[in-house]
């Protein structure tokens, strides 16, 4: 039996402020199995994000269960074997981009060496090498978004969870990025992002979960979807189609 | 207990960069330098009020330090989004909590030392010098003045707003520092209850000896400092603790 790497089951977010109440998820239940690499597809605003902020435990569901690996995404054992990189990317101004990720690499528990080895050489891959000592204030948003995607991979994570990993990369950082996560899944890790590049995803994904309105709309294989001899020949038709209004 | 240390280290290092600070140590140094070369030590009585403006000064500084940066911790690492990559690794939310108050408190401890470090520089060439026992009393206490600020501060960070919090933090260290002595007569009117809402207020004054160095008074029995620094302790962990449980319920 293969292991999930993620499950959700039932999973019902409502914001709530002061003068507003907003229901962003609806019973939201799919799961991703080890070696997987899931896209997660919606329109701006359709849960995305808030899923991905339950799985994370930054949020707190009003119903239902996450887990990861078996793991409840409450406890911290949830966050051990995850990299995640945000939407938006955004680190500390005043410390070099290897500061920070010797800092994570503390928090992970990893050595000093093999830290600073897996940074050189991440760096080394997207370009990074002479601005590991430059405080990241004087980042570009790609540069940050990198050092993002560093962070993200640090600890070789089991599951990797990108929101949006390709806004602000440039087009080699993008092929990059592809050749990275379908690497990840030669060694058997998942990958779980959401995307707006349909194109890409249909180039990486096994499968994809299309969300609208908190809604999970269809769970479905890339390789069905491309089969469909009807109406859709690529993704982003299938994808239009579903989301369309009633 | 690493995480929570790595977290207050890099905190430390991104306020020592970003050189805010260090416009209240250029400032106070002026003012002592100035205070010295006003040569009034040398007249006896008025050395008396020397050392006090200047021991006022190096509290006020540490205060206006310790507030302000204890305050936006929280709320600038939300409003930078740089909380989101930080809880999603494994760290507690009560890490996050006691890393950040570290991390003040090494900042706030730091920029005391040298200005009281440069107090006692002046005090002890050109002042009338107390034993040293009293000035490590008073630098021993002044710390965990500081420690007890910031933990009261963050606390109130995680419920209020950025001026808010600073504004009701300084009206507490004030208001306690002026007449927290004062409330005891009247507390202690109601006996048990009194004496236990007595000390759930944050007795600044407590930890504050200037008066001591000012008069050359005696230093304080070994008891009285453990007594003051247990109070402390107790009273920085109950607001640390009671600040992560309010923080865990926060979304992000
Ligand atoms: N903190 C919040 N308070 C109130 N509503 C929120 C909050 N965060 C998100 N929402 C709402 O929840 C819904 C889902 O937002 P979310 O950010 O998850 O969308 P998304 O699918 O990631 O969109 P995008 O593609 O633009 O990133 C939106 O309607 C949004 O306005
Ligand atoms: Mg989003």
């Amino acid at each position: 039996m293969v292991e999930t790497a993620l499950s959700l089951t039932g999973v019902g977010v409502t914001y709530k402020g002061k003068n507003y109440t907003k229901e962003a998820l609806f019973e939201l239940s799919f799961k991703v199995e080890r070696g997987e690499i899931f896209g997660f597809l919606g329109p701006n605003g359709a849960g995305k994000t808030t899923t991905i902020k339950a799985i994370l435990n930054l949020i707190y569901p009003n119903t239902g269960q996450i887990e990861i690996f078996g793991c409840p995404a409450s406890k911290v054992c949830a966050r051990k074997r995850i990299g995640y990189m945000p939407e938006i990317a955004n680190y500390y101004w005043y410390l070099t981009a290897k500061e920070l990720l010797l800092m994570y690499a503390g928090i992970l528990n990893i050595p000093k060496a093999l830290a600073l080895k897996r940074i050189d050489s991440f760096f080394e891959i997207v370009g990074l090498q002479d601005a590991g000592n430059v405080l990241m204030k004087n980042f570009s948003k790609g540069m940050m978004q990198k050092v993002s995607l560093a962070q993200a991979l640090l600890n070789d994570p089991d599951l990797l969870i990108l929101d949006e990993p390709a806004g602000g990369l440039d087009p080699v950082a993008r092929t990059q990025l592809r050749s990275l996560i379908l690497e990840l899944k030669n060694k058997g890790k998942t990958v779980f992002f959401s995307s707006h590049e349909l194109s890409e995803v249909e180039l990486i994904c096994d499968r994809v979960g299309i969300l609208k309105e908190g809604r999970l709309l269809k769970t479905e294989k890339v390789k069905d979807i491309l089969n469909q001899k009807t109406q859709h020949q690529s993704l982003e038709n299938y994808f239009l189609n579903i989301i369309k209004p009633e | 207990m690493k995480t929570t240390v790595l977290i207050a280290t890099n905190l430390m290092k991104e306020i020592f960069r970003k050189k805010d600070i260090y416009v209240f140590v250029v400032l106070l140094v002026i003012l002592l330098i100035y205070l010295i070369n006003m040569n009034f030590f040398d007249i006896g009585g008025l050395s008396r009020y020397l050392k006090e403006i200047g021991l006022g000064m190096v509290y006020l500084f540490s205060l206006f330090i310790t507030v302000p940066f204890s305050a936006k911790l929280v709320g600038e690492e939300i409003q930078n989004k740089t909380i989101y990559p930080l809880l999603a690794k494994p760290v507690t939310r009560f890490q996050f909590i006691a890393g950040k108050f570290l991390g003040a408190l090494l900042v706030a401890g730091a920029s005391f030392s040298l200005f009281y470090f440069i107090f006692y520089l002046v005090d002890i060439s050109k002042g009338t010098p107390v034993g040293f026992i009293l000035y490590l009393e008073t630098y021993a206490f002044a710390i965990l003045m500081l420690a007890l600020l910031s933990a009261l501060t963050i606390f109130l960070s995680i419920h209020m707003t950025f001026s808010t919090t600073v504004t009701l933090a300084y009206l507490i260290y004030f208001i306690m520092s002026w007449f927290g002595a004062s409330f005891r007569d009247y507390f202690y009117n109601f006996s048990i209850p009194g004496y236990i809402a007595y000390y759930l207020l944050p007795h600044f004054e407590f930890f504050d000896l200037r008066d001591r160095v000012v008069h050359s008074w005696p230093a304080l029995p070994a008891w009285v400092v453990g007594c003051a620094a247990a109070y402390a302790l107790i009273y920085i962990s109950v607001l640390l603790y009671f600040s992560a449980f309010a923080f865990k319920k926060k979304w992000f």
